[in-house]
């Protein structure tokens, strides 16, 4: 469906329409966190007894977020140790054997492509094995095989504004030296014109540096004020994307053939991220209308910050690790990838809104009539954690980078809007993807406050009536008894988050890995005031139409 | 991964649909009664002691769980409760319980077994004045002022009032005002032929010693009371059967009727109010030159602090004082047989009650009563328990210091001034 995904340029009665449905998610939200309050003070019986209700709730579905972050997690594990290039090999090689390929194939994944004598290794790879047989199988049942590997080519898009030259190189070295040829990566520095000489330089020396290295390192400088466009990372990213299409035609290189990346500047991908995504587009059927989502992590610069802003990221990690185990209803989030021939198709990336990572996904499902999906990769992309030199600033900084990304709301009128028109897209999915949504935001920016204040305001207005109820006595046993159970939950998050953290940069110190356990004690301050009270921030904007400026995040490194 | 992730979603729903319920019932007391497969509802009855630690009984059955405790699960019916702890006299009560309800006993005083008197003194006094809500007392082995000592209760320690040969070391005296948080009184005494009303600045010690005013003049009639303005040690009303006079012992100045018609007073943020004989609450403005007629709840309901208190409210029907406490929002009010509280009886078979104190939270009182001070617990239902103190020296007073729990006093006979702790300080919450 053609639809104008923007809450510019659209028809005056859709303003209205726009307008009411900005609305929607910050009233609601400030209408859970008052009515509640007014509740507790009105009819502390009935407060009582919903956050009761509520509480168990939110300990379910944390302990059933824990089973899949944990098997998530696994997934990532065994992974890890996957030979991505070889897989790629192995689907290229379907072209040169007869039909009985894939039952050769089949023995083989069976046997694992290992003798390894480490029994856990074994088994990894055999896991890994059957996981493959299961795509392949995918594959072949779609009868929609890829090109061949030495065809497909990668775009790889790294937008910069104010980044110095050691935030970006590490993750040119990362493109470089991974398992992937790096002869067939277009790397596009995309660069705003707004940008300091020194940064410019600094491109343009990179460019210098690393041209050999790959297909072609260009440098795109993004003029200012064009027409239509805002102060957005999209906007940057469309147009270094217009010039790669040039690229790419000049060169008769078909957009179904090629893979473009979004990368931060501060992005690093891990070495076999190109060789990973590589096989997941050749094995999935529908390859050009998917995104490929990897596990973002924040580990280039984990142990410079102070805990509360190690915590808050590693949660964010944790976040996708779970999204990741529900491919039908996951949206693509920070540095990922996608078919190029899917970005043109749906006329690249908003240039006109902020969170451009969640809205081109919708933007490419409304397209597709809901015929797009995204990807879980289990390959990681480490960027930095927001960082400002001193306590006040990074907490300042992180808080302003967790409002934009809360601003991710913008995207709910529209995908709206959008739903009413297309009628294309199963009302099932339309249904689903709507409560998903605005649930998402919803509790992102309620759930802290019930938990830290609401839960315990009827007791504080308790008068002599609520006081002489059995509910006056038994509701914070219960919740007391709910909340031992949640522990649980965390002690889980701690135990994962301790098996994610970069040994490379940890080692062995045991003190650090201590001092990490230690901080998660400190999740319940942090969620309040780095996660929540940014959502509300940005839904409370959105409420009033003070729509937001981009801010740049200060990236740094230490010399 | 999607099959197994909606396998397990299905099974949370099934769960949380289930628990949920079972546990917002529990909550609001329902449990099921396996044997007859249906839901009972119940109550709950909360105790907490000081001190805690005691085991409580129902009926016979001892529960498991010490003081502070929570006995779940009782169906609605009588109950009779007992809690004994060691050292302490046996706390009995009968209670019935409401189903859905819960009934709290909070910070249950047990009463030691001996109540610990500590002598402060060796030297015998035959009167002990407190000056209310100050550190110190005044007591006296004599009826003249070169008798009488200082008794600061912080420091716990007795300075003589005045010294050896000041103009009124043998001033005889048979009357002590005193007022709520001053360090002033005023004494009446002296030899027939020259009454004297005497003030004394117990906290304007100078150089020359304590100050000693002679406000005679003041005074043409013997006053049924003399209180202080709030916050002026040296502005006093002089109250009598049916006007109030006002005096400033500084400036000399005098106001003879500054308020007529009177049946009650009361004072309240350097403003008088006063019951007129048509029991209309009446406020004099901040000039004096007008009376206003104030709106008695709607008028409490607008302050925060509601500490006047009439004392003369109940002076038809013998009343003998009145206390408010901020914390259980009770006004308590005695005569010589009753107390009440909030229009609540509270004790009724008293034979001289002179003197109460909120102690602890404004859930018990001490009163003294005669010779003999008890405490009385208020029970949120049934008959409230009263417990005998102390036996104290015949026609003296006692003082009662909430924030430090003390009660002091003169022993019987021997006149020696004691102290007992009643109620200590650290509060047992009773937030479950």
């Amino acid at each position: 469906m053609k639809f104008v995904y923007s809450r510019y340029s659209i028809p005056e009665k859709e303003k209205n329409l726009e307008r009411f449905l900005e609305i929607v998610p910050g009233f609601l939200s400030w209408s859970i966190i008052i009515g509640m309050a007014i509740l507790s003070f009105a009819s502390p019986v009935a407060a009582a007894v919903i956050m009761i209700a509520f509480i168990l709730y939110w300990v379910l579905r944390l302990l059933y977020m824990n089973i899949f972050l944990t098997l998530s997690y696994l997934r990532l594990a065994i992974d890890k140790g996957t030979d991505w290039m070889k897989c790629v090999e192995d689907v290229d090689r379907r072209q040169m054997v007869s039909e009985g390929w894939f039952t050769q194939l089949e023995k083989k994944f069976l046997t694992g492509f290992t003798q390894d004598s480490n029994f856990k290794v074994r088994i990894k790879h055999k896991i890994s094995a059957l996981i493959r047989r299961g795509q392949l199988e995918t594959l072949k049942k779609s009868g929609l095989f890829p090109p061949a590997s030495k065809d497909i080519y990668h775009l790889v898009i790294i937008t910069v504004i104010l980044e110095p030259r050691e935030v970006i190189e590490p993750g040119l070295v990362g493109i470089k030296k991974g398992s992937y040829p790096s002869a067939r990566i277009l790397v596009v520095i995309a660069m705003e014109d707004s940008a300091s000489a020194e940064v410019k330089n600094d491109m343009e020396a990179l460019q210098k540096q690393y041209n050999s290295d790959f297909l072609d390192c260009l440098v795109v400088t993004h003029p200012n004020n064009i027409e239509g466009e805002a102060r957005v990372k999209g906007a940057n990213a469309s147009y270094a994307a217009r010039r790669a299409a040039a690229y790419f035609a000049a060169r008769e290189i078909p957009y179904e053939n090629i893979i473009v990346s979004c990368f931060d500047a501060d992005s690093v991908p891990r070495p076999d991220y190109f060789s990973c995504l590589t096989y997941h587009f050749m094995v999935t059927p529908g390859r050009t209308a998917a995104s490929y989502q990897p596990i973002p992590v924040y580990h280039n610069n984990i142990w410079e910050v102070p805990s509360f802003a190690r915590i808050i990221d590693i949660g964010t990690s944790f976040f996708q690790l779970i999204e990741a185990t529900n491919p039908r209803k996951l949206v693509t989030f920070s540095s990922h990838s996608m078919s190029f021939k899917a970005l043109v198709d749906v006329g690249y990336w908003p240039v006109d809104m902020i969170s451009d990572d969640s809205a081109i996904f919708w933007k490419a499902l409304i397209h597709y009539d809901g015929n797009y999906r995204a990807i879980p990769m289990y390959t990681t992309v480490s960027m930095d954690i927001a960082t400002g030199g001193t306590f006040f600033k990074t907490f300042s900084n992180i808080y302003r980078q967790k409002r934009r990304w809360a601003w991710g709301v913008e995207n709910f009128p529209i995908v709206i809007r959008a739903f009413i028109k297309n009628r294309r897209i199963p009302l099932y999915d339309r249904f689903s993807y709507s409560c998903k949504l605005l649930d998402a935001f919803v509790s992102w920016a309620t759930w802290s406050f019930l938990l830290a204040f609401v839960s315990w305001l009827p007791a504080l207005f308790a008068g002599k009536e609520f006081a002489s109820t059995t509910v006056y006595y038994i509701a914070p046993r219960i919740q007391g008894a709910i909340f031992v159970l949640a522990s649980f939950g965390v002690v889980v998050c701690m135990i994962i988050s301790l098996r994610l953290l970069p040994k490379e940069k940890a080692g062995d110190d045991l003190s650090k890995r201590l001092v990490h356990v230690l901080e998660w004690f400190s999740i319940p301050f942090i969620v309040l005031f780095l996660s929540a009270i940014p959502a509300l921030d940005a839904q409370t904007r959105l409420l009033f139409g003070r729509y937001m400026e981009f801010w740049v995040t200060e990236k740094s490194r230490n010399k | 991964m999607p099959l197994a992730r909606r396998i397990i979603f299905y099974i949370f729903v099934v769960l949380y649909l289930v628990l949920c319920p079972i546990l917002v019932l529990y909550t609001l007391g329902f449990i099921l009664n396996p044997k007859e497969g249906e839901w009972v509802h119940t109550g709950l009855i909360h105790f907490s002691t000081i001190p805690e630690g005691a085991n409580v009984y129902l009926g016979k059955s001892r529960f498991i769980h010490f003081t502070p405790t929570v006995i779940q699960e009782l169906i609605s019916g009588s109950y009779d409760i007992a809690i004994r702890h060691k050292g302490y006299k046996a706390w009995e009560h009968t209670v019935w319980l409401d189903a859905g309800k819960a009934i709290a006993f909070d910070n249950i005083m047990l009463v030691p077994n001996v109540w610990g008197s500590q002598a402060l003194s060796q030297e015998r006094f035959s009167q002990i004045h407190p000056l209310d809500g100050t550190d110190i007392m005044l007591v006296c082995k004599g009826p003249t002022l070169g008798e009488c000592l200082v008794y600061d209760r912080k420091k716990e320690k007795a300075i003589p009032l005045l010294s050896y040969g000041s103009k009124f070391y043998d001033f005889q005296f048979d009357s002590v005002f005193t007022s709520k948080k001053s360090h002033s009184i005023v004494l009446y005494g002296g030899p027939i032929w020259g009454r004297k009303y005497l003030f004394l600045g117990l906290g304007n010690e100078n150089e020359d010693g304590l100050e000693i005013t002679d406000i005679t003049k003041f005074f043409p009639a013997r006053p049924v009371d003399i209180v202080w303005e709030s916050g002026k040690d040296k502005v006093l009303f002089a109250v009598y059967q049916e006007y109030i006079n006002r005096l400033d012992i500084k400036t000399g100045e005098f106001y003879p009727r500054y308020v007529e018609n009177v049946a009650g007073y009361g004072l309240y943020g350097r403003r008088l109010y006063y019951l007129d004989k048509n029991k209309r609450i009446m406020r004099l403005s901040a000039d004096a030159q007008k009376d206003e007629r104030i709106f008695f709840r709607h008028w409490f309901e607008q302050q925060k602090n509601r500490e006047i208190v009439f004392e003369n409210y109940l002076i038809g029907k013998g009343g003998r004082g009145a206390l408010y406490n901020e914390d259980s929002d009770y006004l308590l009010a005695w005569t010589r047989r009753e107390i009440i509280a909030n229009a609540q009886l509270l004790h009724k078979e008293g034979i001289d009650i002179e003197k109460c104190f909120w102690a602890k939270d404004g859930h018990r009182v001490i009163f003294k009563d005669g010779e003999m001070v008890y405490l009385l617990e208020i029970e949120p239902q049934g008959k409230n328990h009263v417990d005998w103190v102390v036996k104290v020296k015949k026609g003296t007073s006692v003082a009662y210091i909430q924030e430090t729990g003390y009660l002091y006093y003169l022993s019987d006979n021997e006149g020696i001034l004691s102290r007992i702790l009643i109620a200590p300080p650290k509060k047992v919450s009773s937030q479950p």
